[in-house]
């Protein structure tokens, strides 16, 4: 064998392996990514779960139909139907943003106001929303880290080939990235 | 008086050093005057025992240039007359550091907090050490002495929101840990090779929230963290990559959970543990007031506080608690005495003990807003 085919052969096969490797780490971004999303649905779901539980506990307490009730039904609605990722994320955040609303509704009632059980399922929520926001961060990171990986020169060519698509994060809503006023809080 | 954080309705347990002034000049001060006496009566025994032995000094040099064949064994009965003349001395001195942790030390810890107890023998168990999990290798040869242990908060009286406020635990102590291997030298020589893993202040907290697993924040590049878990083999320790730049610049975090790491690890806190740990702490003390008072602070330097943190600290989170790990490569609650007693003394056991304090102030550690009692 002549040196020239000796370096078109090392070429090639350099250029498979290179090719190899990077189509499997695209893969295992690509399954990390699902595997954090498939975590924050978890969580998001348990608050799904726990918001039920608060809808239970106010009709119990009140034995009155709330208006704020038939909003969080449709909420949940909008939640569990989604069928994909994308949507998904975006019926959390309009839940996210709702629920501060919810909560002050609900709190209007003073037989809510005082009912232990709804203080604890309170808490449990406190609790959700700190997990979710470390899943979410969890998720934007791998979700980050898979974005770059195929939108940089060479993987970017076999992304395009293989159908890699850029994914979304899981953004905060805006008025969830303002300091939290623990002090009105309280007071409330 | 109480004093509340402003943003949490949290109440603030460290103390500040205008409080410490004014406890010292109340009550500390005539019992530190009062050893004072003691450790220069001390001294004056010290002089008169060394006057003793000036005569046979003299001989022992004498001897050198006219009878230099007894010499050895002049040597060895200065030894032992040395012995028996210092041996009151040594006495002494044990029972006055003895007398000022007792007396002294434990009167700061109760200014400090009235729930703390200060035990002077005992330390921070081994096996809290090793469930840290923060060096590769578990100690063989573990030590340690004043040992700290209270809890704050669960308190409602001078509450401005009027609620019971938590009860977060906490115990520290001067803790010396090392790795000790032996082995044979060329010659078949038993000989060891000790590893120094750790001499400072060792505290272990209740954390604010309920979590599983082992989260890791060490010092950037330091070789000596552990790279599993322990307990489990299979439990490797991966890396996070958090937000913060500036935290990541400081620390590497390494965790068996990545969710987990983030639960505990949110930008606020991660903020708090950055400002805690590169605080500047000096610029709170009054500087000297005259040349003579700061070359008292010079000559005390070693038994005087070591407000910034010289050496980058180690934290670990496991099950619920909160580890923490400050390396100051110093001995802490000791005194000298051939140097006098003073009030920076008496500050350095003061600063030693509030870091507790400030860690639970500056990482909120008593907030409970989440599922934890």
């Amino acid at each position: 064998m002549d040196t020239g085919m000796i370096i078109i052969v090392a070429v090639a096969v350099t250029f498979i392996l290179f090719f190899i490797l990077s189509y499997n780490k695209m893969k295992k971004q690509e399954v990390n990514v699902e595997n954090a999303f498939s975590d924050l649905d978890a969580f998001l779901m348990k608050r799904v779960d726990e918001l039920d539980n608060l809808v239970q506990t106010a009709r119990v307490a009140t034995d009155k139909e709330m208006e704020v009730l038939k909003d969080v039904t449709a909420l949940r609605a909008g939640v569990m139907n989604a069928p994909n990722m994308n949507k998904k994320i975006k019926a959390h955040n309009t839940l996210q943003q709702e629920m501060p609303n919810i909560m002050m509704n609900m709190e209007s009632y003073p037989e809510i106001q005082f009912n232990e059980n709804y203080l604890h399922i309170q808490r449990s929520i406190n609790n959700i929303e700190e997990q979710i926001q470390a899943a979410r961060r969890n998720f934007n990171s791998h979700t980050g880290k898979y974005n770059q990986l195929i939108s940089t020169f060479p993987r970017n060519l076999i992304a395009g080939a293989f159908g890699f698509k850029k994914k979304p994060m899981f953004e905060t809503p805006p008025e969830k990235r303002e300091n939290v006023d623990m002090k009105a809080l309280f007071d409330r | 008086m109480k004093k509340w954080d402003e943003a949490y309705q949290l109440e603030r347990f460290a103390k500040t050093e205008e409080e410490f002034d004014a406890y010292y000049e109340e009550e500390l001060k005539s019992d530190v005057e009062r050893l004072e006496a003691e450790r220069r009566k001390a001294i004056g025994l010290t002089k008169k025992q060394a006057m003793k032995l000036l005569p046979a000094v003299v001989v022992l040099l004498l001897s050198y240039f006219f009878w230099p064949f007894i010499i050895g064994y002049l040597f060895f009965g200065i030894l032992f007359i040395c012995t028996f003349l210092f041996k009151d001395i040594e006495r002494n001195r044990r029972e006055l550091e003895k007398k000022i942790k007792e007396e002294l030390v434990t009167d700061i810890v109760k200014f400090i907090n009235r729930r703390f107890t200060y035990s002077r023998r005992r330390y921070v168990p081994q096996e809290d050490f090793i469930n840290s999990n923060i060096f590769d290798i578990d100690p063989n040869r573990y030590s340690g002495d004043d040992f700290i242990k209270g809890s704050v908060g669960s308190s409602v009286e001078g509450n401005p929101s009027g609620n019971r406020q938590p009860k977060t635990e906490l115990m520290f102590s001067e803790v010396k840990a090392f790795h000790v291997v032996p082995f044979k030298d060329r010659e078949g020589k038993k000989k060891q090779r000790i590893r120094p893993l750790f001499k400072g202040l060792f505290f272990v907290a209740d954390f604010n929230k309920d979590f599983e697993g082992l989260t890791i924040v060490t010092p950037q590049n330091d070789r000596t963290v552990a790279k599993k878990q322990k307990k489990n083999s299979k439990g490797r320790l991966e890396e996070v990559e958090l937000e913060d730049i500036d935290f990541m610049d400081t620390f590497d975090v390494r965790t068996t959970d990545q969710i987990t790491a983030r639960y505990i690890l949110t930008p606020n806190f991660m903020n708090r543990l950055l400002s805690f740990t590169t605080r500047d702490r000096t610029k709170e003390i009054p500087k000297p007031a005259s040349f003579k008072e700061a070359s008292r602070i010079a000559m005390n330097a070693r038994y005087s506080p070591q407000l910034n943190f010289v050496n980058p600290p180690y934290f670990s989170f496991k099950d619920g608690k909160m580890y923490f790990l400050l390396p100051t490569e110093k001995e802490h609650f000791t005194f000298s005495i051939y140097l006098p007693l003073t009030k920076e003394v008496m500050k350095g056991y003061f600063h030693d003990i509030n870091i507790a304090l400030e860690l639970v102030d500056e990482l909120n550690l008593n907030l409970r807003i989440w599922n934890k009692e």
